[in-house]
């Protein structure tokens, strides 16, 4: 009698026909869902402190040219203020610069911002003045920020794919070359590189120039480096998924209620991110507690950033969340949020927010 | 960077639909419900495709996520009290009438458990998984899985009971007998 449980249920699922799905649509409404996702996902973190760089720096090129906007941005970078983009202008602390080149993805510096171009030119402009700085993959760029530093990868044109590093500060480049074709910036903490070459997981210091390899795990993912607490998904040996960990070693602690991490905090203790798609969370990268977050009054919001260890930013949109223009908010952790700016246009419209990455990836 | 292929996607759609159907019906016991979820489900393994390194063991995956989003579905939409209950198909071969009976009442009763509970019977006694495996897709803790088993298995009985009188636990497994690791 015990086969009676699973004979109803036999019989009640052999009784269904096939379902009828529509995949084009999952795939049409999942890709939505990421681009929502990575409209916010600000790269790395704007407010680390600014470490001393002693690499022997290479000088920049020399094509420098003028924003328009004659005041200075220096105050509002520094203070961290949300920024978005649309087409060259950048927005910043309720005024706006013309940084001279198409935004294509772009990230915040204690400076301003470093961006790359539809041609894969990275630029660098402090509001002021607008600089050539390099070059890294036109389609699918990665730019990783953390205080006055940018991080990149440099592909190609006959030459090894190298990781670079810019600092806006100083105006200095560093570069290492890769040891694959296959390689890539990945995080940026201080003076610390983390980067996939071929398997292989790198970190570069450039305050001494070593390059250290964190083993070859298989199918891992660094999602942010931070006072270096590694943010980092590893695979399951059974099912290919993967889970979240945080830690100065790789597998250190597990957080099983969080689904990913968007952005540390600059001291590396609380992960900004969701615990599941489309729920924003923060978690606890020393236990791997989960707190969920709650903002009233929107469809859909996301954290994707942080100003300071205690204050992160995020964005608010209602339905459709294609048209509907987004709203920048800035929230305490365990507090309240404040919208910082209203109605700054729509994904649809050509909004370019700070993640480091095309708004189409 | 890992990217999303929807043509991969889509073969495993083809490939493990109708399993995975079959699961979310006996989850919900609807059938335009159950393919909601399995839509919804497969939506959100479309946006986890490229975390999901070994594309053939997806499966689990949405396993997962059919039973959360399942038990999710159920908290805010309060189906106990809004949702009908679709009668067992007679389908039964060579049944006789108590058999017959039986199934019918026992799909009754499983459609009337509380969402974690259905949700655990069903991944271990129709997909047989074992009870970390049923942890791992209820997102749960294995002590979870075994006092929600125990607890299913209990208000079936009782259920029933009503109708069978004392032969209701020889219709049903023991519950130490059923959570064997």
């Amino acid at each position: 009698m015990t086969e009676l449980l699973k004979d109803t249920m036999d019989q009640a699922a052999d009784s269904l026909l096939a379902p009828d799905l529509d995949v084009q649509a999952m795939v049409r409404e999942g890709d939505r869902r990421v681009g929502r996702r990575r409209t916010a996902v600000v790269g790395a973190g704007v407010a680390a402190a600014v470490v001393a760089a002693i690499a022997v720096p290479s000088l920049l090129p020399q094509d420098q040219q003028r924003a328009t906007e004659p005041v200075g941005f220096a105050a509002v970078f520094e203070a961290h203020q949300p920024s978005w983009a649309t087409g060259s202008e950048v927005h910043v602390g309720g005024r706006s610069f013309d940084a001279g080149h198409q935004v294509f993805a772009y990230v915040q510096t204690t400076e301003g911002v470093v961006f790359s171009d539809p041609s894969g030119q990275v630029w660098a402009s402090n509001g002021t003045q607008t600089v050539g700085v390099g070059r890294t993959d036109a389609e699918h760029p990665r730019l990783e920020a953390d205080g006055s530093r940018v991080a990149w990868t440099t592909y190609g044109d006959g030459r090894p794919t190298e990781f670079t590093v810019y600092d806006q500060a100083t105006g200095e480049v560093d570069g290492l070359a890769a040891q694959t074709g296959d390689a890539e910036v990945l995080a940026l903490d201080g003076t610390d590189v983390y980067a996939r070459d071929g398997r292989e997981i790198v970190r570069w210091s450039l305050a001494t120039g070593t390059r250290t390899s964190l083993g070859r795990p298989t199918g891992i993912e660094i999602e942010d480096v931070k006072a270096g607490v590694i943010a980092h998904q590893l695979p399951h040996a059974d099912d290919g998924a993967t889970s979240p960990y945080f830690g100065r070693e790789l597998g250190e602690t597990l957080a099983p209620d969080f689904y990913q991490t968007l952005a540390l905090s600059p001291d590396g203790t609380t992960a900004l991110g969701e615990s599941e798609a489309d729920v924003p969370a923060l978690a606890d990268t020393a236990t791997g507690a989960v707190t969920p977050i709650t903002v009233p009054g929107y469809g859909f919001f996301v954290g994707f950033g942080w100003v300071d260890d205690d204050t992160y930013v995020g964005l608010g949109v209602n339905e459709p969340y294609q048209t509907t223009p987004l709203d920048l908010l800035e929230c305490e952790v365990g507090g309240t949020c404040t919208v910082t700016a209203e109605a700054i246009g729509s994904a649809a419209s050509g909004v370019v927010l700070p993640f480091g990455q095309s708004m189409d990836d | 960077m890992p990217r999303r292929d929807p043509a991969a996607f889509a073969e495993f759609v083809a490939a493990r639909s109708p399993a995975l159907h079959r699961a979310a019906y006996l989850m919900v016991g609807e059938r335009q419900l159950a393919q909601d979820l399995l839509q919804e489900s497969l939506t959100k393994t479309y946006v986890a495709w490229p975390r999901l390194r070994d594309h053939g063991k997806a499966e689990a995956y949405t396993r997962k996520v059919i039973t959360t989003t399942a038990i999710t579905w159920y908290r805010r939409r309060s189906w106990n009290a809004e949702r009908p209950t679709e009668s067992l198909p007679d389908t039964v071969a060579g049944g006789h009438d108590d058999a017959v009976t039986q199934r019918e009442w026992l799909w009754t009763a499983l459609q009337e458990l509380p969402p974690r509970q259905r949700a655990a019977i069903v991944l271990r006694f129709y997909e047989d998984l074992t009870e970390a495996q049923t942890a791992e897709a209820m997102d749960c803790a294995v002590g979870t899985v075994k006092s929600q088993v125990s607890a299913g298995l209990a208000k079936l009985r009782d259920r029933l009971g009503d109708r069978f009188g004392e032969h209701a636990d020889d219709l049903l497994p023991p519950t130490l007998m059923v959570v064997t690791p």
